[in-house]
């Protein structure tokens, strides 16, 4: 019975919308250009996927098809800007979140990518009604080196609350770094803190094995995930998968997703 | 005089011998006393003039002229460079020493803004963010805390726009006003007896200022400005806003604290509803400048608790040949009453300056905080502080004594006084050579309660220190730091070493940081911790312990870094115990 595990739980809108690239990778809480979905949780990299794209996932979290998870964003650039529109749902029939985002970015001086994104969310309970709530995320993507960007995100920083209970939803504040020593790693670490939750320590490394393939693992401290995965790319799709292990549980989640990016 | 005596004797017989280098980010730190806070908005102004700024120029000269613990002269040397009537700071060693540690070997760069992200472990995590962003017209600079616990992820936040219109210079949002010799107005931390003290005493405000510190409710919330008015200049400030605190008794406890995790301190979060307005208008007079400050301010907390008061004062300097006097006097609507006054003599390597004070029990203005020894603003105190200061063949010596005592409140009351004495001996052998050590006397009398009667202590408590620092060559350097504090009622003393290391490589750098204590009774020991950029904290040694800390660098380019430290502390003498770690991540960029 994973709803009476006595550790963390999630709760409303606790669930992360991440890519399976990105989950893979150790949940890392930031896009990975080009992995296009991950725009959902970090907007920052639309002013690197300035064409046209768009992508989808689904997932069961821990196997159980009432925690089914579907995450779906399309974008672009608009003159100077990045925009975005991005729609997550979670749940079942009974209990659905659902998540609008609409998504901004600009870019300065090729140092500072600022990304905003706008939440709209919406919770329905069959038989009891729904309610909704406005919410923001404010990204920043520092490059500082030509091997080095760091990342900082804050999530409901206007705290937000739902319901007639006025039930907070999360905020959060992610920090990370991306590191790429060569052509073929990426590194991540990073500290993603619910300010409601102990702090979440994660690392995780994509390794290009093909052109066309990649391998990713990670591991996550807090809730205790070992996380594995990888994507195939073939012309202007990605096809991404993860497996997530959750140690203390026995519980996996496996994930999957398409990514497409229209490179002119 | 016996115990003074032969504290001199040991003092004398101990040398110490160091290089000239940096440990701290900012050398100009490392020579005050770990006990007594610095102010937070200092380190903002420092880290904001190295990222945004890549020499000496008219800019930055005014940014720094805004750090707390200048003297008037100094003050004056970088209005002079600010005005573009000076070019150097050759005659000014602590300016010209900090000029060095934050620009020498800097690119020109265009930098608009700079930013730091701190995430710091200590009980939970804390974080930390800072801002700074220069336009042409404007200046912008942004603060944001989230204590650990609490809930919020900006728990707390500061912003502030400055900008210029023809002569009138306007500050929105934060800021703080800092006039006279704080008896009103003043930043939110106030000038403590130390070595150098006279002088920061001394010095006088400079009107509306940027509010950069963590302190969450002392900054006016609002509009400042400052305009040309008459002959003088005037400084007025609006501000509506909500502070944690209290009103009890008929006076304001603002709290210092900021936390906000219990229910007690959430429910008196923004407790209070206060409005103030403060004008000050100052002018020059022939050798000297007088001015004149009056505010008022309505305060009302939540249980409708109401407290109103006016406030005012007439401060001025008068210049004489060699001598230097200053005053300040003040007044409120509550019939309180403060003063503050003295006098500075130089003539070349000789100094001498005294400073009086008296401040009635429950004196409060506004954000008064001038000096004073005591922090309890419900007891009123009296003293004196002195401080001479002269060459003897090649050795500098400093000398500083201040006397005070409470103000009695009620008939019989326990009467409280106390003394603070500090001597320190420099010379210096060539440019990179010298040697220094200090030795502190303080006795302040206090209550004790027992089974039968109450009775007071009074107990003078001795701390030495004596510092070695060697510098290897330009990548190596190492510093060992010994201190001896003890009661002098025979009571065995409180010993510690400190062990430093600092190496740098391309753009890495790694400091090292080690330190054993022996502590007995309440001889508690401070050393500055091992601390990142921006960061000046102290940590305080109550029981035997070992603690290891660690700093790793990492300049991922001209306009970025990234910093990593951890420490561990052992809190047994034979380390069976578990250490408690903690961390830190600082990252500081620029646009």
């Amino acid at each position: 019975m994973v709803f009476f595990y006595p550790k963390q739980l999630y709760g409303a809108f606790e669930s992360e919308s991440l890519s399976p690239l990105q989950n893979a990778a150790g949940s890392i809480p930031f896009s990975i250009h080009p992995n296009s979905l991950g725009v959902l949780s970090d907007p920052t990299i639309i002013s690197v996927n300035r064409s046209l794209f768009g992508a989808g996932s689904l997932n069961r979290k821990f196997g159980l098809k009432s925690l089914t998870e579907s995450l779906f964003v399309v974008g672009g650039n608009f003159q100077d800007f990045g925009v975005g529109l991005g729609v997550s749902r979670f749940g079942n029939p009974n209990y659905q979140e659902t998540l609008v985002s609409i998504l901004g970015t600009k870019n300065y001086k090729e140092l500072v990518q600022l990304g905003i994104s706008l939440n709209m969310y919406q919770l329905r309970i069959s038989n009891y009604g729904q309610a909704w709530a406005i919410g923001s995320r404010i990204s920043i993507r520092y490059t500082m080196g030509a091997k080095v960007e760091t990342m900082m995100s804050y999530l409901n920083a206007n705290r937000p609350v739902i319901g007639q209970s006025k039930e907070k939803l999360p905020q959060v504040i992610s920090a990370g770094i991306l590191v790429r020593p060569n052509e073929k790693i990426t590194g991540q670490a990073s500290l993603v803190q619910d300010t409601e939750f102990p702090i979440s320590v994660r690392f995780g490394m994509i390794y290009k094995l093909l052109d066309q393939m990649d391998i990713a693992i990670g591991k996550i401290q807090q809730p205790n995930i070992f996380t594995t995965g990888g994507c195939i790319n073939w012309k202007n799709f990605r096809i991404e998968f993860s497996y997530l292990f959750y140690a203390d549980l026995g519980f996996i989640t496996y994930q999957t997703g398409i990514n497409y990016t229209h490179i002119p | 005089m016996r115990i003074l005596a032969s504290s001199l004797i040991r003092l004398v017989l101990i040398t110490l011998i160091f290089h000239k280098v940096s440990f701290s980010q900012y050398e100009v730190f490392e020579a005050f006393d770990p006990e007594k806070t610095l102010p937070e908005s200092d380190l903002v102004i420092l880290n904001n003039a190295k990222a945004l700024h890549q020499s000496l120029t008219p800019e930055s000269a005014f940014l720094l002229s805004q750090l707390s613990f200048l003297s008037h002269e100094e003050v004056h040397a970088l209005g002079q460079v600010s005005a573009g009537e000076l070019n150097n700071l050759d005659h000014y060693q602590r300016l010209k020493m900090l000029s060095e540690e934050l620009w020498k070997g800097k690119n020109e760069l265009n930098i608009q803004g700079s930013f730091i992200h701190r995430i710091n472990r200590t009980e939970g995590v804390q974080y930390k963010w800072f801002g700074d962003l220069n336009f042409e017209q404007f200046r912008i600079g942004l603060f944001g805390e989230r204590d650990a616990e609490e809930i919020n992820i900006l728990d707390h936040y500061s912003v502030f726009l400055k900008t210029k219109y023809q002569d009138y210079d306007y500050t929105i949002g934060n800021f703080q006003m800092l006039v006279g010799h704080g008896l009103i107005s003043w930043r939110s931390m106030s000038v403590k007896s130390d070595f150098g003290s006279i002088n920061s005493a001394l010095r006088r405000g400079r009107g509306i200022q940027p509010f950069r510190s963590g302190h969450e409710s002392w900054a006016y919330r609002g509009l400042g400005w400052q305009q040309p008015m008459g002959r003088g200049q005037l400084s007025a400030g609006i501000s509506h806003r909500k502070i944690d605190g209290s009103i009890e008794n008929n006076h304001i406890n603002i709290s210092n604290v900021g936390l906000h995790v219990s229910d007690t301190q959430i429910k008196n979060r923004g407790n209070i509803s206060e409005t103030i307005g403060i004008a000050d208008w100052e002018t020059t007079i022939p050798n000297g400048l007088a001015g004149f400050v009056v505010g008022g301010g309505a305060w009302t907390d939540n249980n409708k608790d109401h407290f109103s008061n006016l406030a005012s004062s007439v401060y001025g300097n008068y210049k004489v040949s060699n001598l230097t006097l200053f005053s300040e006097l003040a007044v409120t609507s509550q019939n309180k009453n403060a003063i503050i006054g003295g006098g500075r003599m130089k003539h070349d390597s000789f100094y001498y300056g005294i400073v009086f004070r008296k401040i009635d029990n429950d004196y409060f203005a506004l954000r008064d905080n001038g000096f004073r020894n005591w922090n309890n603003k419900e007891f009123g105190e009296t003293g004196v502080l002195q401080e001479l200061r002269f060459q003897f063949d090649k050795i500098k010596v400093n000398v500083y004594s201040d006397m005070f005592r409470r103000l009695e409140k009620s008939k019989g009351e326990f009467k409280r006084n106390g003394h603070e004495t500090g001597i320190s001996l420099e010379q210096k052998f060539n440019p990179t050579l010298w040697i220094q050590t200090k030795l502190k006397i303080q006795e302040a009398s206090s209550e004790n309660y027992g089974y039968v009667d109450y009775n007071f202590s009074s107990v003078p408590v001795s701390t030495f220190k004596t510092t070695i620092k060697w510098k290897h060559d330009r990548n190596h350097s190492f510093q060992c730091q010994l201190q001896e504090k003890h009661n002098q009622n025979g009571s065995p003393s409180s010993w510690g070493v400190q062990l430093r290391s600092k190496h740098s490589l391309n753009h890495w750098s790694v400091k090292w940081y080690w330190v054993t204590v022996k502590i007995e009774g309440r001889s508690w020991l401070y050393y500055w911790d091992v601390n990142l950029p921006g960061e000046m904290k102290s940590k305080v040694f109550t029981r035997h312990g070992h603690y290891l800390g660690n700093v790793v660098s990492y300049q991922t380019s001209s306009r970025s870094e990234i910093h990593l430290r951890i420490s561990t502390a052992w809190q047994t003498w034979d380390f069976d115990v578990f250490p408690i770690v903690r961390g830190a991540l600082q990252i500081n960029i620029s646009i």
